[in-house]
């Protein structure tokens, strides 16, 4: 096996276990909030759940996905040697240790804070280090990804650089002005907390910085799927991208509008006045383009192939997609779960609105339902695309994919819709257990109930997922070499490209100023005139 | 796959058998032909569908709820 | 066959109705903020949280329903680690309630269910959120944000009544009647 390969998989296999551990973990949780026993619950033991499971999907599951990914992306769209391999190693090494480092107080109690901290509840103080080296491990990557299309672009002067490796490169940009705001969060205050230097926070500034990072770092989880989408859906299909100009032009919007909204995650806080809110809720809505626009071309990308394999009239061609093909399958899947997803965080986005929904299940409902449901589809279809040009054999099973992938989506939307009803009824969030003798609580269980039956077949699909990777060990080897990995042709490959879509230089500028304007002033508030900081609370001693 | 070349390409059939790529790219044109509008149509579609159940929600559970802030 | 500008002109297309829909969403949103006055709670005030039992306002014999010398109903609810002072406010229906919170501790935040009441409690700012209830009965209002191991077990009640049913003691206030 080539050593990059090697890379990408050590990757992969660590995401994924990640992620089959906190499905599990996630059923479990389900069933202490639902009427239904749950075997050694208690208080503690579920906050400690909620950490690793959260931590786990949004910190390993992603993280990892990403950065193998991308240097699997790296090697095969620019078909030159990855530069910086050994760097490329040390990252996944410091990574892995930095996910040792943070779950551990997980696991022993000292550190139930969610992965999204809550300062002035401070942690085991190796919890936050642990996250930073996973970040810092992130990092590397990114100047990998940005060296790889550097030396490229120097070795084809004046060619466009291929739009898999393009979007790649958009994430790792985006997500180095992304981690800023939580690495100041943490670097600055939470970890000299953890450490005893300081005795109070700045809540409101905490909560700033955290929402700094907090929107964009779904769009980092959510760019390999649009990758998929433009680059390996429609050569899957058996047709070509519609348009790769549109493909650049939605990675660069993502780039821009991803960073300056996440004050929407801030709405319902006291810390800020409504013209900034209103600001960021306005650029919110400039963020929904380029999905909207990413749904138009790829839909044109499927009726093109669909058409090419005799499909006719208005919307004949869908029938006559190759839907046994798992990736069309995954993004046919996807995109109908991203029309309730994208559905929901409209009304999450809506200002005025998100007091009917703020903290309720209903955003518990969008965010698995867009990342877990669209997001997550997409990365199973991804693993089942590139794990046999990994691992050099075909897959043993298309029908045992498939199913995983419709059990997904199945237990995804069970799971879901009706969290989305509860979150309207007003049952709110990151609570162990329901006191179902209330009698506006005792209405919501059978909805609860139908919730954790979805939970189950998302544990089931999750295990299935982790059998048909590890079955690829007993696959035969095949007779003749697997035909090279090849990303989906566009119908006009780009030829003479301006060299805004070709790099990020003028973009970055742009994402400066946006910032400036978005984040400039409800930052500095907290230094022009300090409000009174909060006394830290340690919850780093053992439960009891 | 039978689908025959269309005329409307120039020089599709240059020889009695045409090569595969050749094939690829007349099919390829005679799709385009028709594409987007299944595209428009369906995206068209999921977005006002999309729109209108924002609105219902907006109607009939937000407004009720009444003035905060 | 269609050229690289045929097909970015279908873009553009679409573009633009991408384009109107999020014009509608948005002047939707600014009706509702404008004609309605529905708004995210953005009362910008601070308060030293370690110093509550020192501030006139959130000291405990301060907290619950009071009627104002201007005739303003305003409600003030300390949230802490883990529960609510008090754990029952008592408001009348059809009038407009000004509620106001704090946290002498760690974030907490409150909803009430069935209604567009919600906000973030954040130790060293007051939350203030004003609205009118329509429904009379007794509403939940748990903390709805993540304060630590006892959060599930942190919630109130705000129990509506209809106007002939409030009746402020001298003072102008009024508590959760006894059952």
């Amino acid at each position: 096996m080539r050593s990059v390969d090697r890379l990408a998989l050590a990757h992969l296999q660590l995401a994924f276990a990640a992620f089959v551990l906190a499905c599990a973990l996630g059923l479990w949780q389900m069933l202490a909030r639902s009427p239904w026993p749950a075997p050694g619950f208690t208080p503690s033991t579920y906050f400690q759940s909620v950490t690793a499971h959260g931590a786990a999907m949004a910190y390993v599951l992603t993280t990892f996905f990403i950065m193998g990914f991308g240097y699997f992306t790296a090697d095969r769209a620019l078909a030159r040697p990855l530069p910086g391999l050994r760097l490329a190693w040390a990252g996944f090494w410091l990574g892995l240790l930095g996910v040792a480092m943070a779950m551990a107080p997980v696991a022993l109690g000292r550190a139930s804070v969610l992965y999204t901290f809550y300062p002035p509840l401070t942690a085991s103080v190796w919890f936050y280090l642990g996250l930073v080296l996973v970040v810092a491990a992130s990092w590397i990557w990114c100047a990998v990804m940005i060296l790889a299309m550097r030396g490229w672009k120097r070795a084809n002067p004046g060619q466009a650089v291929p739009l898999a490796m393009f979007a790649t490169v958009a994430n790792a940009i985006m997500w180095v002005w992304t981690t800023a705001g939580v690495s100041a969060e943490l670097v600055f205050q939470v970890i000299p907390a953890a450490l005893g230097l300081v005795e109070t926070i700045d809540v409101g500034l905490s909560r700033t910085l955290f929402s700094w990072t907090l929107h964009a770092i779904v769009y980092f989880w959510l760019f390999p799927a649009y990758i998929a989408f433009y680059a390996m859906a429609p050569r899957a299909a058996g047709g070509r991208l519609y348009s790769d100009t549109m493909g650049r032009v939605s990675f660069v919007l993502f780039l821009l509008y991803s960073l300056p909204v996440g004050m929407h995650h801030l709405f319902m806080d006291p810390e800020h006045s409504t013209g900034f809110k209103f600001l960021q809720m306005t650029l919110t809505v400039l963020v929904a383009v380029p999905t909207l626009l990413t749904v138009f071309t790829i839909a044109a990308s499927f009726e093109l192939a669909g058409r090419m394999r005799g499909g006719r009239g208005l919307l004949g061609w869908i029938v006559a997609l190759p839907w046994r093909e798992p990736m069309v399958l995954a993004t046919g899947l996807a995109f109908f779960m991203l029309f309730f997803g994208g559905g929901g965080g409209l009304v999450n986005m809506s200002y005025g609105m998100n007091a009917m929904v703020h903290n309720t299940s209903w955003v518990t409902a969008h965010f698995h339902l867009i990342f877990g449901g669209t997001v997550v589809i997409m990365y199973f279809a991804i693993a089942y695309d590139v794990w046999p040009h990994l691992v050099g054999r075909p897959a043993p099973s298309l029908r045992l994919q498939r199913a995983q992938l419709w059990l997904w989506f199945i237990g995804m939307m069970t799971m879901t819709l009706p969290w989305h009803y509860l979150g309207l009824l007003g049952q709110w969030r990151r609570v162990a257990q329901f006191d179902y003798s209330n009698p506006i609580i005792a209405a919501w269980a059978p909805w609860v109930l139908v919730s954790v039956l979805g939970g189950a077949v998302l544990l089931a699909s999750a295990l299935l997922f982790a059998w048909n990777l590890w079955s690829f060990r007993h696959a035969p080897a095949p007779a003749r070499p697997l035909a090279p990995f090849a990303f989906a042709q566009a119908v006009h490959e780009p030829r003479r490209i301006p060299a805004a879509l070709n790099g990020f230089g003028m973009w970055n500028a742009l994402v400066a100023v946006l910032m400036l304007a978005a984040y400039g002033y409800p930052l500095a508030q907290f230094f022009i005139s300090p409000p009174p900081s909060a006394l830290v609370h340690r919850v780093d001693g053992a439960p009891p | 796959m039978t689908t025959p070349v269309p005329d409307s390409v120039p020089n599709a059939v240059p020889k009695p058998v045409p090569s595969p790529e050749r094939w690829e790219e007349a099919r390829l044109a005679d799709a385009l032909r028709e594409t987007p509008r299944g595209a428009f149509a369906l995206s068209g579609a999921a977005v006002a569908l999309l729109l209108m159940c924002w609105f219902a929600i907006y109607v009939f559970v937000f407004l009720p709820r009444g003035g905060v802030g | 066959m269609k050229s690289e500008r045929d097909i970015l002109r279908t873009e553009l297309q679409w573009t633009l109705a991408v384009g109107a829909a999020a014009g509608v969403v948005s002047l939707a949103i600014l009706w509702a903020s404008l004609a309605h006055l529905i708004n995210p709670p953005s009362n910008f005030e601070t308060i030293d949280p370690a110093a509550l039992h020192l501030s006139d306002e959130f000291t405990e014999s301060n907290l619950g329903t009071r009627v104002e010398a201007d005739g303003e109903v305003v409600t003030r609810i300390v949230a802490t680690q883990f529960a609510f002072a008090p754990s029952c406010v008592l408001v009348p229906a059809d009038r407009p309630v000004t509620m106001r919170l704090t946290s002498p501790d760690v974030i907490h935040g409150v909803l009430v269910t069935g209604t567009n009441v919600n906000t973030m409690i954040v130790p060293g700012y007051v939350s203030q959120v004003r609205a009118t209830f329509r429904t009379t009965g007794d509403l939940l209002m748990p903390c709805h944000e993540y304060c630590g191991i006892g959060h599930s077990q942190m919630w109130a009640v705000v129990q509506v009544v209809p106007a002939e049913r409030f009746k402020p003691d001298a003072q102008g206030r009024a508590a959760c009647e006894k059952r």
